[in-house]
């Protein structure tokens, strides 16, 4: 297996022209409520109707004694109104080191607020992973759902989800999934923001995933998956710059564990983080 | 000084003050600002006295009750942070307009910005076209237009005027305007100066805005923090704590959101002053000194006092009312407050006038001499919000000894305190499910005096309402929530007039409160209303949404009708958790503070967080009228509404109606 550097991009790639497209919106946006464009308005008491872009980074960090160095990043943007947005989110991570390819997950959402703390999503996914870091255990696994051949699997998704505020504080984004296979699988992430200070800020975070069907190519067992427990001390030098520290607890569970197991891989992982969140 | 027992003295023995040509002689001759900020605008500069003012007797008034402006920009700023400020003849705020009661005021306004401008004349009676609001009175004021403003000057009193477009009111466009009476005024002054209170920041509006709108306590650093909880632990235990912090928790609401655009960016001003300028007045000991508050904030109101000084408040919304002497009181933006002080001693006094949070404060100074700074007090923790502000059922016993510090009890007892529904509400749950409809409902169910709901949500009652000037009792809120628009609508809403607000109360010292305001002389015709008229504040702070009924100005609301001459109450309901300054134009309202024809008159009332306040007025002058919170970014959201006053004899414009 060898990975070119073409391939290698291709998952950051993505995710800049992602970025790209939001932060030109994101001018835009400012732009379009700019004092020119003032005068046009009757009364100045519509700014509620700009268009806005919101950019997070909400992780972009390198995790120094996990397999591969890799940099994990999460991202999570909008563009709209108080009612009506388009969300792109992606996670994945690109190694710094072996031969990995990395993975990443990217989603686009249209995003419609149904009560005052929850917007209902729909859209669609983009799944790619590098076969190496799938414990391939039967030949006739691999290659199933893959279509970008060589060593990089690649699956399309349907998304519908929540995303919003829960009773206390704790931020949601459940998704259900339906691949271009028929797999069905869920994810489901909260995190919690804790002040220390007035600047520095602890946010603790789980993550689980769970799939209806396995699909062993993207080493994906039935039933729920790997557990992913994480907390993320930040320092806020600016509202929207801040950079910090984490500590995160990876554990493959259930069938995904004894695949992993049987591969020879440690079915839980720890490591360290350190990275910097932005926003715009 | 004013006592009860002289308080009749006081009224029956009118003295006329100063004359104006008295006052202003005398200004020039002690009124001096010191220790300026190389930044602040020319007209501070230690050659002008008393304020901006003073206009009367400089060239800029061609004629008695004429005035000419130029609306511009400048570089503004302190503290090495500038910005560009919106100017008013070259200053912020504008300079002092001085009219006489009776007079036909003639000001000519001239656009001088690359974008639209216009000015509202905060409080006054004018005719509907002289309002100043674009889009709803006229078009606005085009670059490089001249617009000319003439309105018979029907009343007296401290006012203000301000743009009503974007964010020039942000930005220093601002200005005192007062109204000499015609009858010499019930009290006595030796010398007089406007305290114009306001908040600058160098950061683009529309940056705070967007920053707002991304992250709701962008500019909250008063979050409650860990700390906070163990030293809360300490203080009511663990059990308390917990349940507090439980139910904020369950509501997604912060208790520390008191202001949006905090000190973090801010810097309040004093006559256009930083507190380091030190803004001086200056009297001679045993003089009596009027002092004229003006909240000119974009989002900030304030907490005055001086210290070793007791003030009695003798104008609200620039209308006498029977003096009451106070030690502090709470100026929500776009109030005016007019206070006489008598400094007897030969040293300064402080004018400390602290943001609502506490993140932030201006003073100036009291002094028999230029040059002299007063003691600053000490800065008080920052209030938090309790239980009542959330709008929990009183009812449901135990949650009202858990709530945290900032709970007041002071004011006189009132019935507000008892906490049963209002048993007609039942009728108003079943209205709630009647959104599509226009006054449908009403007739056979149960609900007292239920009318109708308009399209927006407004809820109209015309039977069974309430005696005149009578506090409303507290209701439970209907089934209609408002929509996605607005975050956890307070369950109960009470009159809490009474109160004097979050974070006040609990110093050991009076605070002015609601329930203390009557005017001075009993209103001659006070008559029930006829019709009553409903609103809910309603917000989302997570999207930084406000709105009324959840419905957003720009969803374009169909204006609110109201007859020619018709006597109507209107009921604020806040089922927000941030206190706002609703200012109604073109009509004085009459505040039902449970003190019948003695009701103040105001322009402006704050209404706090789940509180259900009630006015009465008369709308006699025809056409559109804003109605509108005075924070300007939630009016610039959607906190806002028209009123249309329909022509005499004519008939009311129908909810169906388009906006004017």
């Amino acid at each position: 297996m060898m990975s070119t550097p073409a391939r290698c991009r291709r998952p950051t790639l993505a995710v800049a022209v992602g970025l790209c497209i939001q932060l030109i919106l994101a001018t835009g946006g400012h732009a379009q409520s700019a004092p020119a464009g003032r005068s046009e308005r009757m009364h100045g008491m519509d700014l509620d109707r700009v268009i806005r872009t919101y950019v997070l980074a909400d992780q972009l960090e390198i995790q120094p004694n996990v397999r591969e160095r890799p940099v994990a990043f999460e991202f999570l943007s909008w563009t709209g109104g108080d009612y009506r947005r388009l969300f792109f989110r992606a996670q994945g991570e690109i190694p710094t080191e072996g031969r990995g390819d990395g993975a990443l997950q990217a989603d686009v959402l249209y995003g419609r607020l149904l009560s005052p703390f929850w917007s209902a999503v729909g859209g669609v996914r983009v799944d790619t992973r590098a076969r190496t870091s799938v414990p391939v255990l039967s030949r006739g696994d691999v290659g199933r759902g893959d279509r970008s051949g060589g060593d990089r699997v690649t699956r399309g998704m349907l998304a519908v989800g929540l995303f919003g505020i829960a009773p206390y504080w704790f931020e949601f984004e459940p998704t259900l999934f339906v691949s271009d296979k028929g797999h069905v699988s869920a994810e489901l992430e909260t995190s919690f923001d804790m002040t220390f200070t007035q600047r520095l800020i602890l946010q603790p975070r789980v993550e689980l995933n769970a799939a209806v069907q396995a699909v062993p190519a993207f080493g994906i067992q039935s039933g729920l998956n790997d557990v992913e427990f994480g907390a993320r001390l930040r320092y806020e030098i600016r509202r929207k710059f801040a950079p910090y520290v984490g500590v995160s607890w990876h554990r493959s569970t259930g069938a995904t564990a004894a695949r992993v197991k049987a591969a020879g891989e440690p079915i839980s992982t720890g490591g360290i983080s350190a990275g910097v969140r932005l926003w715009r | 000084m004013h006592d009860a027992a002289s308080r009749s003295d006081d009224l029956g023995i009118i003295v006329p003050p100063v004359t104006r040509r008295r006052f202003l002689h005398t200004a020039g001759a002690f009124g001096v600002m010191v220790g300026l900020d190389r930044l602040a605008p020319a007209y501070a500069l230690p050659t002008v006295p008393q304020h901006p003012g003073r206009l009367l007797a400089n060239a800029s008034s061609p004629a008695p009750g004429r005035f000419d402006l130029s609306i511009d920009t400048m570089p503004f700023g302190f503290a090495g942070r500038r910005g560009v400020a919106t100017t008013i003849n070259g200053t912020v705020p504008g300079p002092l307009l001085r009219f006489r009661e009776g007079e036909t005021a003639t000001i000519q306004v001239t656009n001088r910005l690359s974008e639209d401008t216009s000015i509202h004349w905060h409080g006054l009676l004018v005719p509907n076209a002289m309002d100043g609001v674009p889009g709803v009175n006229f078009p606005g004021i085009r670059p490089g237009e001249t617009f000319i403003y003439e309105f018979p000057l029907r009343q007296y009193g401290t006012y203000w005027y301000h743009s009503h477009s974007g964010f020039q009111e942000q930005l220093g466009h601002y200005g005192p305007l007062i109204i000499d009476p015609v009858e010499p005024e019930p009290f006595q002054y030796d010398r007089e100066y406007v305290i114009m209170l306001s908040d600058w920041s160098s950061e683009d509006p529309l940056k705070i805005l967007d920053n707002i709108k991304k992250q709701s306590a962008y500019y909250n650093f008063q979050r409650r923090t860990v700390g906070d909880f163990f030293r809360d632990v300490d203080r009511v235990g663990l059990r308390a704590t917990i349940a507090d912090r439980l139910s904020w928790g369950k509501m997604r609401m912060s208790p520390t959101d008191i202001a949006d655009v905090t000190g973090s960016t801010y810097t309040y001003l004093m006559n256009g002053l930083p507190p380091a300028a030190n803004w001086t007045g200056l009297f001679r000991p045993g003089e009596r000194v009027r002092l004229r508050f003006i909240n000119a904030g974009a989002g900030s109101y304030f907490d005055v006092r001086i210290p070793g000084l007791e003030m009695t408040v003798v104008q609200v919304s620039g209308q006498h009312v029977q003096p009451v002497p106070t030690d502090e009181f709470r100026i929500e933006i776009a109030q005016t407050y007019d206070v006489i002080v008598q400094p007897m001693d030969d040293r300064p006094y402080t004018i400390f006038a602290e943001s609502m949070d506490r993140s932030g404060y201006t003073r100036g100074t009291l002094a028999p001499r230029a040059g002299m700074s007063g003691e600053i007090p000490p800065r008080r923790p920052r209030p938090t919000l309790t239980m009542l502000d959330m709008g929990m059922a009183m009812g449901i016993g135990g949650h009202a000894g858990m709530s945290m510090p900032g709970m007041n009890t002071s004011g006189p007892p009132t019935k507000t305190a008892a906490a049963l529904p209002e048993p007609a509400m039942a009728g108003h749950d079943m209205a709630g499910h009647d959104t599509a409809g226009t006054a449908s409902m009403g007739g056979g169910n149960a609900s007292a005096g239920f009318a109708g709901r308009l399209r927006d949500g407004t809820i109209i009652r015309t039977t069974d309402l309430r005696e005149p000037g009578t506090i409303p009792d507290p209701v439970m809120h209907g089934a209609d929530k408002h929509g996605s628009a607005s975050a956890a609508p307070a369950m109960e809403t009470r009159s809490r007039l009474h109160e004097p607000g979050a974070g006040l109360g609990e110093d050991g010292w009076r605070v002015l409160v609601y329930t203390e305001v009557k005017r001075l002389t009993p209103a001659a015709k006070f008559d029930p209303p006829a019709r009553e008229v409903e609103l809910h504040l309603t917000g989302n702070m997570e999207r930084y949404m406000w709105s009324i009924n959840g419905v957003k100005f720009s969803d374009s609301p169909d204006p609110i009708p109201l007859k020619h001459g018709e006597r109507i109450r209107l009921t604020i309901v806040n089922d927000t958790m941030m206190a706002h300054p609703m200012h109604l134009h073109g009509v004085f309202m009459e505040l039902e503070n449970g003190h019948g024809a003695e009701c103040p008159l105001v322009h402006t009332i704050n209404v706090k967080p789940a509180e259900r306040v009630s006015l009465l007025a008369t709308p006699v002058d025809p056409g559109p009228w804003a109605f509108h919170c005075h924070v300007l970014l939630h009016m610039d959201l959607g906190m806002f509404r028209v009123f249309h006053v329909s022509e005499p004899g004519g008939p009311m414009t129908t909810s169906e109606g388009g906006e004017p």
